[in-house]
């Protein structure tokens, strides 16, 4: 899993995450993930277009993060997942607390 | 075949894939069993070896029922039916979200039947789909 970190504008942090969030993949990214959504981090989107694959233990990472982001006054948005992806956000509740975009102008909006 | 060890769940997803492709079935369905089987079998791991991870082996087959296809899961481990682990109320919001347990949750959602029985020292999980 390969993680990228990109600042858009002044204060917002995209991050691309490319590979299969399942459990090794995880495992390989979680302290580093949760590293780049820390303090004083306050926009955040995490782009999924390059992730063909979710797990449970995906969404726990991402859970994680935004509830310490959302805590600390912050927004964190998800970008681009593809239809399986989406379904499993959606199938676990996620997209009713972590909005979901296709487009990073709407991502950005939502977050800045 | 797969032992009782993570690693060794990328290489069953990519059989899986190519095996369930090979029934014809949709990229959504290919997709669906490779979840199911991730977390069905990452259950298994993590509570049903806690007491003896060493030398374990989880079996996988892949089989058409009629209009379904079917993942059947059979390991040696100690009694456990990754099932009954309690249906976790979907996150209303972030402060009260439950962190972890949605596997369970996103197997009975993906699946259009889900079987467990305990049959001799083997549990046997059956996990369904429709082909179309």
């Amino acid at each position: 899993m390969v993680v990228n970190d990109e600042l858009i504008g002044e204060s917002v942090h995209k991050i691309k995450l490319s590979g299969r969030l399942d459990v090794a993949g995880v495992g390989q990214i979680e302290t580093r993930f949760s590293g780049l959504t820390a303090a004083p981090r306050k926009s955040l989107i995490v782009d999924l277009s390059e992730v063909p694959f979710l797990s449970s233990l995906g969404i726990r990472l991402m859970l994680m993060c935004a509830k310490s982001v959302t805590k600390r006054g912050g927004r964190i948005a998800v970008l681009g997942p593809d239809e399986n992806v989406r379904g499993v956000l959606v199938a676990a509740g996620i997209d009713k607390l972590i909005p979901i975009f296709s487009a990073l102008s709407e991502a950005v909006a939502a977050v800045s | 075949m797969i032992r009782g060890d993570l690693a060794d769940l990328s290489g069953m997803s990519a059989w899986l894939g190519s095996v369930v492709e090979g029934f014809a079935a949709p990229a959504s369905t290919v997709f669906a069993f490779d979840l199911c089987a991730n977390e069905a079998v990452t259950n298994t791991i993590c509570h049903g070896y806690r007491d003896d991870p060493a030398g374990h082996t989880i079996i996988l087959q892949v089989q058409r029922e009629g209009e379904f296809l079917s993942l059947t899961i059979t390991d040696d481990g100690t009694e456990f039916n990754p099932l009954e682990q309690d249906l976790r109320v979907l996150p209303a919001d972030l402060e009260s979200a439950p962190i972890g347990g949605l596997g369970v949750e996103l197997i009975r959602k993906y699946m259009d039947q889900v079987r467990y029985a305990r049959v001799g020292e083997r549990n046997i999980l059956t996990l369904l789909a429709a082909l179309s």
